[in-house]
């Protein structure tokens, strides 16, 4: 299909009119009086049903004439085609974010895909890389799709995305793509950027009112957990808010709203739920735009680590079990425990999946008190306030593992990992001839050794994440991939590298993970202002010629696709004057 | 009326001290009149002898000259005739066509034939025909001069003339003046003119453009009596296809006419109007030059 550099000289249709009516004009019919009709009524033989039907005549030579014109017409608007298989390319930035989808009935993305059907899939010279813009740019099915194909695949856009990074995606095209590569992002919001010369901005968004809730937490709080929502209304006129918080578990409403929210104010509304296992929901109950309008938050309490204490001596096991105890993440038990204590690496028995911490109880100790260094980035150490105590340690004391606690030279503290991925911490800690146990180091390290083996207990690391997060689940040997069904019942199934598992949570809801027979969930909500507030949608949608510029050296003239066809038409329309005989209709 | 008409008039009226009608022999004796005609008759106009035939009057035989050669011979004398011509002229609208030629020949015909019958001796008698039959009256009136002679009636004149009949008088010439461009049956119009008639001559009166049309591509014909129109490309076939039906109806009055004892002849309304001179009339001897 070729376009028109001189789509002026189109005004040359006046030209075909024109003929038509001097046609039009001389074939009017001439009222003729004759003397009587009777010899001439052979032509008003009635037809079949009664009707009388006279046959349109157009003359050929009129046909041809204006055949001649269209074309001598459409060669003056100076046509070019792609005449190669070098296509014009374009790529399609789509914004995936949930905003796009936004709205009852029209939406911005049917806007936009309306547009994009009507200015880019109706070129037939183009070849376009289509990529959703979600939190991750991604590519829809490969580079460099013909058109027909970018128009089957666009349906893979669905806009369920927290967020979109254009930027991203826009760096992403400029990697995969030609510099010469017309990009045109198609989202619903202006932008403030200064973009190159060939990224065309279109927005397609139009301002709505939503009531949203912008965010839930839940976080455990001594026997209780407690929970934070928030309601926001983003209009710019007051609306009624009608919301429910309930118990999903056994269905009973924990916190009734119905109240009028004036225009951008927010309602927050905190409350204690003594069932920790429960889950919470909540819920608005009149706004049109569905996507926002729930959370959902899981018992957020893991699994206690299961330690076992009987390698300790009677005089260490009672300070550290205190400790432990204390603490709110340990049990104590006899057998299959997570985390086993030591006095001494010879005392160590291996169990996979368990790790081992060993207290190495000098003879004849070294005690200092000064400084230690730290390894602060060690989930073990975070947080971990100045060691001030007097240390009694083993100086010959070496072992093969990462010091993460030195002192002159001599590990304190080291941490090895076996084959399996368990690992043994050593402490160089001879605890009768220290104060350490008395110092704020000692509950902090402690729990900091829970948290870090609760984390590598079997499951997600949380149970609850914002729209776009990464899920991290642990796994246990031998487990080779992780099952994951979506709130909208896609399954995928996701592998496993070093007992550990990642994705991206998408779309709000609750997600089902399945490792083998161990199964969990974990909770996705939006929470996102950005996707709610839908007060500053815009609508750009400048004039865009996708062939104009650099594309141009894309199209050759093909003026001789029109002039050859007119000037053979032009030869048959002067053999049939020739073959003209008076009194001949053509 | 028309300046064309009046103009023709005028015209054919000069051109028709030329001619006389030559009808002559076609009168019967039984009657007398002011001219003597072809035949025997009861005039005192001695014509000739011959022998006696059974059948003859006996007062007609010759008793002196059986009485010289003993054999019955009867004397002939010549026939006493009183020739009339009706002259009969369509005054519909389709005589006036789309240039009135028609109707001014038409016109100039009856003068010309009224100053050739004149030249024979006939008396004359012409007839508009319209709704009615109408005689014009006094007949000697110059034809300029005729009340009611325009070509305006949108009627049959077939109909009227078979519905109307004129009172002609008996064995006299009649000669209409027509296109003969409606639709009746030839047969009862016919009958109804040569009723009584010494001889009746039909002359259709045609324009060019009813022998040749000439126009071609998309035209509107109009009848002018009816108002009626229709739309279409004439091309080559359209016009053939009428020229045959004209044709055909032009055959068919010729055969009634032959049916009848009439003469049919026709005038092409342009050619007469150019130099006055009937020459398909001339053709069958109606009418003759004058020497």
């Amino acid at each position: 299909m070729p376009i028109f550099m001189s789509p002026l000289a189109f005004w040359g249709i006046l030209a075909l009119a024109a003929v038509a009516a001097i046609y039009l004009f001389r074939r009017q019919s001439r009222n003729i009086r004759v003397s009587s009709l009777m010899f001439w009524s052979h032509v008003k033989a009635p037809a079949e049903g009664g009707r009388k039907i006279t046959r349109l005549q157009i003359p050929l030579v009129l046909v041809l004439e204006l055949l001649i014109l269209a074309l001598l017409v459409l060669a003056a608007a100076t046509p070019r085609a792609v005449t190669g298989d070098q296509l014009v390319p374009v790529a399609l930035i789509l914004d995936d974010s949930f905003s796009m989808s936004a709205g009852s009935g029209e939406t911005s993305r049917s806007r936009a895909l309306a547009w994009i059907e009507k200015n880019v899939f109706a070129r037939g010279f183009v070849r376009l890389t289509m990529v959703r813009a979600g939190v991750e740019p991604e590519i829809i099915g490969r580079p460099d799709l013909q058109t027909a194909e970018a128009s089957h695949l666009i349906g893979g856009w669905r806009c369920r995305s927290s967020h979109a990074d254009l930027n991203a995606a826009l760096r992403n095209v400029s990697e995969i793509c030609s510099p010469d590569t017309k990009v045109l992002v198609i989202t619903d919001r202006a932008t403030q950027q200064v973009l190159a010369e060939n990224i065309s901005w279109l927005a397609f968004g139009q301002p709505l009112a939503n009531i949203a809730i912008t965010t839930a937490n839940r976080y455990a709080l001594g026997d209780v957990d407690r929970c934070f929502f928030e309601f926001v209304n983003f209009a710019t006129s007051p609306a009624r808010l009608s919301a429910e918080i309930v118990d999903a578990g056994s269905g009973s409403v924990l916190e009734r709203l119905d109240l009028e929210l004036a225009a951008r104010a927010h309602r927050r509304v905190r409350l204690s739920v003594k069932d920790t296992a429960a889950e919470i929901r909540a819920v608005v109950k009149n706004d049109g735009i569905a996507y926002d309008n729930q959370v959902w938050l899981l018992p957020v309490r893991p699994e206690l680590v299961k330690v076992e204490l009987t390698g300790l001596s009677a005089r260490l096991r009672p300070l550290i079990e205190r400790t432990l105890n204390s603490s709110g993440l340990a049990s104590i038990v006899a057998t299959g425990s997570h985390l086993a204590f030591f006095e001494g690496a010879a005392d160590i028995k291996t169990v996979a999946g368990r790790w081992n911490f060993v207290v190495h109880n000098a003879s004849q100790p070294v005690t200092v008190r000064g400084s230690v260094a730290v390894d602060k980035n060690h989930p073990l150490l975070g947080g971990l306030p100045k060691v001030m105590a007097a240390w009694a340690f083993d100086r010959s004391f070496s072992i093969a593992g990462q010091p993460l606690m030195s002192v002159a030279g001599v590990p304190l503290l080291i941490a090895a990992e076996d084959v399996h991925g368990d690992r043994n911490i050593y402490l160089n800690l001879t605890a009768d001839r220290s104060n350490l146990h008395t110092t704020a180091v000692w509950p902090v390290f402690f729990w900091n050794l829970l948290s870090w083996r609760q984390q590598a207990n079997p499951g997600p690391t949380q149970f609850n994440y914002h729209s776009g997060m990464e899920v991290k689940v642990n796994l246990p040997a031998g487990v080779k991939t992780l099952k994951v069904v979506s709130p909208s019942g896609r399954a995928s199934e996701i592998p496993v590298w070093r007992h550990n598992a990642g994705f991206t949570v998408r779309e709000p809801g609750i997600y089902s993970l399945q490792a083998g027979d161990l199964s969990w969930q974990a909770a996705a909500n939006l929470n996102s202002v950005e996707e709610s507030d839908l007060t500053g949608l815009q609508t750009i949608q400048p004039e865009i010629e996708l062939a104009s510029g650099d594309a141009s050296r894309y199209f050759s003239d093909v003026r001789w696709w029109f002039i050859v066809p007119a000037l053979l038409l032009l030869i048959l329309h002067q053999w049939l004057l020739r073959q003209g005989r008076p009194g001949h209709v053509y | 009326m028309q300046k064309l008409v009046k103009s023709s008039i005028e015209a054919a009226e000069i051109a028709g001290q030329r001619f006389y009608l030559n009808v002559s022999s076609r009168f019967s004796g039984l009657q007398g009149g002011s001219r003597f005609g072809r035949n025997t008759g009861n005039s005192l106009e001695f014509l000739d002898h011959r022998e006696y035939q059974p059948g003859d009057d006996v007062r007609h035989i010759d008793w002196n000259a059986m009485a010289r050669s003993d054999r019955l011979t009867v004397k002939l004398f010549r026939e006493e005739i009183s020739p009339h011509l009706d002259i009969l002229i369509d005054a519909s609208l389709s005589m006036a066509g789309e240039t009135l030629h028609k109707g001014a020949a038409a016109m100039a015909l009856a003068a010309l034939l009224r100053g050739a019958a004149g030249n024979s001796g006939y008396t004359v008698s012409c007839w508009l025909l319209k709704d009615r039959c109408r005689k014009v009256e006094p007949a000697t009136l110059p034809l300029t001069q005729w009340q009611g002679a325009e070509f305006d009636y949108r009627g049959n004149i077939g109909e009227t003339i078979t519905s109307f009949p004129p009172r002609l008088r008996n064995n006299g010439v009649r000669i209409l003046l027509s296109d003969l461009f409606w639709n009746q049956e030839p047969v009862s119009v016919l009958r109804q003119l040569s009723d009584s008639a010494a001889l009746l001559t039909v002359v259709q009166v045609l324009a060019r453009e009813d022998v040749a049309p000439e126009f071609a591509g998309n035209v509107r014909l109009v009848d002018c009596e009816t108002a009626e129109a229709v739309e279409l490309i004439a091309d080559e076939s359209l016009i053939a296809e009428y020229l045959r039906n004209f044709t055909r109806h032009q055959e068919y009055w010729k055969k009634c006419c032959s049916k009848y004892g009439a003469v049919f002849t026709h005038c092409l309304a342009d050619q007469l109007l150019d130099d006055y001179v009937p020459v398909e009339l001339l053709k069958t001897e109606i009418i003759m030059t004058r020497s």
